[in-house]
C-alpha cells in the first residue's frame, strides 16, 4: 500500500527539510497516542505521520523515495505511546492526578461519596494552589522488624531525610502513607504524601500467614515416641513446648498468642497477637545405626501398622 | 526495576544532569531504596521516554512540560475514575443500568 507521504504530512514535494520537520511536529503534537489515550484514530494518524517523517525527514531516504527506490511501507519506528500502556493500567498509576472536582461539589452526595475529599482538595478556590506530589519509597525490612516494628531513616531525592516508624505486624507488599511527608505544595498548597512500599525479607524458619506464625520444629525419634519437653523458638524468644507421646511428623501444636501483633483498634490497650503454629518434624540420627535397626526389626515383627491406609483407592 | 545507570543506558538521548533536573522539578518521581538511591519502575522509564520525545521529537519548550504533564496526569486520573464508574454501573441490575443510561441521554443535547 503506498500513500503519498507528502500528503500525509500536508507539505508540497518541494518543501524544505525545515518545513517537513515543522509539519511533522505540528501533526505529531496533535496526534501523539500518549496525549490522546483511547483515540485509536489519532493513534493510526500518528503511525502514518511518524513513518512518513522517518522517510521524508531523512535526506537520503527522501531522495530514494522521490526516485521511487523505496515506498511508503515497511518503515518501522521504535514503539511510541509506551507511556500510555502503564499510565492507563486498570489499577491506576502513581502519577495520575486525583484533583479537579472542586466545581462538582454542588452535584451533591454521590460525588463526595465516590471520590472522597478530592472535591475539596487541590484546585479548590481560585488561587493556583497545588498539592505537592506524592513521593514513593521502597523500604526493605527483615522479617523480625516487620513483626516487632522498626524505626527506619530514608533520604529523599532532594536530600531531605525522613524517619519512618514501621508499625509492628506489617506484611510484604503493604504500603504506608505518611500524610504531608511528600513534595512541597505550590502556591501555599499542602504537601503531598510519602508512600512507602514495604518489602519483607523472608526468615530462615519463621513463616507468616496473616497474624499467625508458622514454624517447623525438628524432634528426635525418642522425643516423638516418648513425648518430651523441648525448647521451641517464637518471635519473642524460646518457650518450652510439651511434645505429646507418639507424635508423628506433621503434627501441629498451637502456641496461643505467640504470633504477630495485630494493629490496635481504638480504645484497645494492648495489641492482640496471632498464634504460633509449630509443626513437628521427626529427624532420624545423622548416620544409620545398627542398634536402632535391630530394635526396629524386632519391633516390626510384632507390631505392623499401615501409615498409608488412608491413601488406598485414591487413584 | 532499574537503577539510574541502567535508565541512562536504556534512554540514550538522556544524560545524567538532565535527569537530575527533571527529578528535582518533580516531572518524574522514582522511588527511593534504603540506600537512598533512585529506583525506576516501568512507568518511570516510559514517562522519561515520553518527556524526551516531547522535548526532542516534538520540540516542545521546556516551560511547557509541567503544564502538559499536569494535563496528562489529569487525563489518566479521569480515565481511571471513569473506568471505575463504568464498571460500577456495569455491575448494577438491568433496570438500574437502563435508568442511568436514560438519564444521561436525557441530559444530552439532541443531535440534529
Amino acid at each position: 500500500m503506498s500513500e503519498d507521504l507528502y500528503a500525509v504530512l500536508g507539505v508540497s514535494k518541494k518543501a524544505s527539510s525545515d518545513e517537513i520537520r515543522k509539519a511533522y511536529r505540528q501533526l505529531a503534537k496533535k496526534n501523539h497516542p500518549d496525549l490522546n489515550p483511547g483515540d485509536t484514530a489519532a493513534e493510526e494518524r500518528f503511525k502514518k505521520i511518524s513513518s512518513a517523517f522517518s522517510i521524508l525527514g531523512d535526506d537520503e531516504k527522501r531522495g530514494q523515495y522521490d526516485r521511487g527506490e523505496i515506498d511508503a511501507s515497511g518503515q518501522e519506528r521504535p514503539p511510541e505511546g509506551m507511556y500510555r500502556r502503564y499510565a492507563d493500567a486498570a489499577s491506576g498509576n502513581s502519577y495520575q492526578s486525583k484533583s479537579g472536582y472542586a466545581d462538582f461539589a454542588d452535584l451533591g452526595g454521590a460525588f463526595s461519596d465516590l471520590f472522597g475529599d478530592r472535591g475539596r482538595g487541590p484546585g479548590a478556590g481560585r488561587m493556583p494552589r497545588m498539592r505537592g506530589q506524592d513521593a514513593r519509597y521502597h523500604l526493605t525490612v527483615d522479617f523480625m522488624e516487620s513483626v516487632t516494628g522498626a524505626k527506619k531513616r530514608v533520604t529523599m531525592p532532594d536530600g531531605k531525610t525522613l524517619d519512618i516508624s514501621v508499625p509492628a505486624g506489617l506484611s510484604d507488599g503493604q504500603s504506608l502513607r505518611l500524610k504531608g511527608k511528600g513534595m512541597e505544595g505550590l502556591g501555599g498548597g499542602p504537601p503531598g504524601d510519602a508512600l512507602i512500599e514495604i518489602k519483607v525479607t523472608p526468615h530462615a524458619f519463621f513463616r507468616r500467614e496473616g497474624y499467625d506464625i508458622h514454624v517447623d520444629v525438628p524432634i528426635s525419634l525418642p522425643e516423638a515416641v516418648l513425648g518430651a519437653k523441648i525448647k521451641a523458638p517464637t518471635i519473642t524468644g524460646d518457650v518450652t513446648l510439651a511434645v505429646p507421646k507418639n507424635a508423628s511428623s506433621g503434627k501441629t501444636l498451637r502456641l496461643k498468642g505467640k504470633g504477630a501483633p495485630r494493629p490496635k483498634s481504638k480504645g484497645q490497650k494492648t495489641a492482640i497477637r496471632g498464634d504460633q503454629y509449630v509443626t513437628l518434624k521427626i529427624i532420624l540420627p545423622d548416620k544409620p545405626d545398627s542398634e536402632l535397626e535391630k530394635l526396629m526389626e524386632e519391633w516390626a515383627k510384632k507390631h505392623s501398622y499401615d501409615p498409608r491406609k488412608g491413601m488406598k483407592g485414591a487413584t | 526495576m532499574w537503577s539510574e545507570a541502567q535508565v541512562l543506558t536504556l534512554i540514550t538521548d538522556l544524560d545524567h544532569a538532565e535527569l537530575r533536573v527533571w527529578i528535582k522539578q518533580g516531572w518524574v518521581r522514582p522511588a527511593v531504596n534504603p540506600a537512598s538511591e533512585c529506583v525506576y519502575d516501568e512507568i518511570d522509564v516510559a514517562r522519561l521516554r515520553l518527556i524526551c520525545q516531547m522535548r526532542r521529537d516534538l520540540d516542545i519548550a521546556e516551560d511547557m512540560i509541567p503544564t502538559l504533564l499536569s494535563m496528562i496526569d489529569q487525563i489518566y486520573g479521569l480515565r481511571h475514575e471513569l473506568r471505575e464508574l463504568v464498571q460500577a454501573i456495569d455491575a448494577q441490575p438491568d433496570d438500574v443500568r437502563r435508568q442511568i443510561v436514560e438519564h444521561i441521554q436525557k441530559a444530552r443535547p439532541r443531535e440534529h
